[in-house]
């Protein structure tokens, strides 16, 4: 299987470069994990892997699989939940049949079934970001990238959605798992691979001895 | 002045037949190029915000030319086509109503395609990247955004309204201000006033005014309507 591979990658916003990443491969089946400070280019380096942004310079050579992304900013639109995850399944698996089963057990997954007639959009910030990584989820995605996936939610809800996540990583394989955070115990739970993002350079790229939570990843 | 309110409030209260056939027939075609025009400049303004490509900007600055063209050109332009010798003129229009319609379509097309490319590149900002995520095709992303968006597009509707029945110089130049036919509320105004009748202009334009006023009400009212989940999509039961 190929990797997710950038080739002498720099992205610039105008005169600024916020990227600048000479080679990287990330591999399925290793959970990957950026960490930094605010503006180190963990946000542009994720859009950059979805393909939402072009590289200023270099290349990006992304494995033919559907791709989805939970976004660090959990803007809906103003549809019920329940239809934007059928639609979101019904994309990912172009069966209408299918689309309800996923819609529903997705819903069921990240106990959302109370807000599913709700309007996305009307949600609270913590239900938008659970019913974000279900869109995504939905899709049934083989590479899998979160912007900072928990950041508005309470601690049993981010329970939830990394036990979610390492689940759908544990029965999806080969399965690409690229994500940000600034919570070390998150970032040791799920990632087997992290790196160290800073000023848009990977400064350090490290394979830490996996969790006993997370012995079963990869 | 207060002689052509009074004028006005009597014409009104009294119900002109004259007053309320031109009226009716500045709602009718106003009302008709109107909804035409966001028919068509509506889904276009949408796919140009959406557009990946390098034609993007040419297009948009065409399209920001084509809101600023005169009101007159337009009507030129709705001329020649209509007229005997034009590509349309086979279908005899010109002087009628349906010319009218026409050339206000022309004129407000291009406003409603502008406003509807703002509107959804804005939200394409917000809520874009996640239909593209989602892999929403192009389509489907146009059709989500004009939904997310509803509530803009009865503010789109009425500028565009409020442009096209406020308008005189094209539905004057292929419609002729035929009395009884082709006589709308801005015609009559432009033609009272030529022929000195400055009250009875006044009271028109006060009509006129009444009409605009009515339809801000109306916008008013839409943007006070709650807008929680949406019954027009129904989803599945989850």
């Amino acid at each position: 299987m190929s990797a997710l591979t950038l080739h002498q990658v720099q992205v610039a916003y105008g005169k600024k470069r916020v990227l600048d990443v000479p080679e990287l491969q990330l591999h399925a089946g290793e959970p990957t994990a950026l960490v930094g400070p605010n503006g180190s280019g963990k946000t542009t380096l994720l859009r950059l892997l979805h393909g939402l942004i072009a590289p200023t310079r270099g290349q990006v050579q992304r494995p033919p699989v559907p791709v989805a992304m939970v976004f660090q900013q959990p803007a809906m639109l103003r549809l019920r939940c329940a239809r934007l995850l059928w639609l979101a399944a019904w994309w990912g698996s172009g069966s209408v049949r299918q689309a309800g089963q996923q819609s529903a057990h997705w819903l069921q997954a990240l106990q959302l079934q109370e807000v599913a007639q709700q309007c996305a959009s009307q949600l609270s910030l913590g239900q938008q970001q659970r019913l974000a990584l279900a869109l995504a989820l939905a899709k049934q995605p083989r590479v899998l990238l979160l912007d900072e996936p928990t950041a508005s939610m309470d601690a049993p809800n981010a329970a939830l959605a990394e036990n979610t996540v390492r689940q759908f990583i544990q029965h999806t394989r080969p399965v690409w798992l690229v994500m940000s955070s600034h919570h070390p115990q998150q970032v040791a739970t799920l990632a087997t691979r992290v790196l160290h993002l800073d000023r848009g350079r990977v400064v350090a790229d490290e394979r830490p001895a996996p969790q006993a939570e997370a012995s079963g990843l990869s | 002045m207060s002689e052509s309110l009074a004028l006005a409030w009597q014409l009104l209260v009294q119900a002109d037949a004259t007053v309320m056939a031109v009226a009716w027939r500045s709602l009718q075609v106003s009302a008709w190029a109107t909804l035409l025009a966001c028919v068509l400049g509506v889904p276009l303004g949408a796919w140009l915000a959406l557009l990946r490509s390098r034609a993007k900007p040419v297009l948009a600055a065409l399209l920001g030319t084509y809101v600023a063209v005169p009101a007159v050109v337009v009507g030129l332009v709705a001329y020649v086509l209509l007229s005997r010798s034009g590509p349309l003129g086979f279908l005899g229009w010109l002087y009628s109503v349906k010319a009218m319609v026409l050339a206000q379509t022309l004129l407000v097309l291009p406003l409603a395609a502008m406003l509807a490319m703002q509107i959804v590149h804005q939200s394409q900002q917000v809520v874009g990247e996640r239909l593209l995520s989602m892999g929403a095709s192009l389509p489907w992303r146009v059709l989500l955004l004009l939904h997310h968006e509803r509530r803009a597009w009865a503010t789109v509707a009425i500028t565009c309204f409020g442009r096209a029945i406020a308008e005189v110089g094209t539905v004057m130049m292929v419609g002729g201000n035929i009395e009884g036919f082709t006589r709308v509320l801005t015609t009559a105004v432009a033609l009272e006033t030529s022929q000195g009748n400055l009250a009875m202009a006044m009271a028109l334009g006060v009509v006129l005014l009444g009409l605009v006023l009515a339809l801000q009400l109306v916008l008013l009212a839409l943007k006070a309507w709650p807008l929680g989940a949406t019954p027009s999509l129904r989803g599945p039961a989850a």
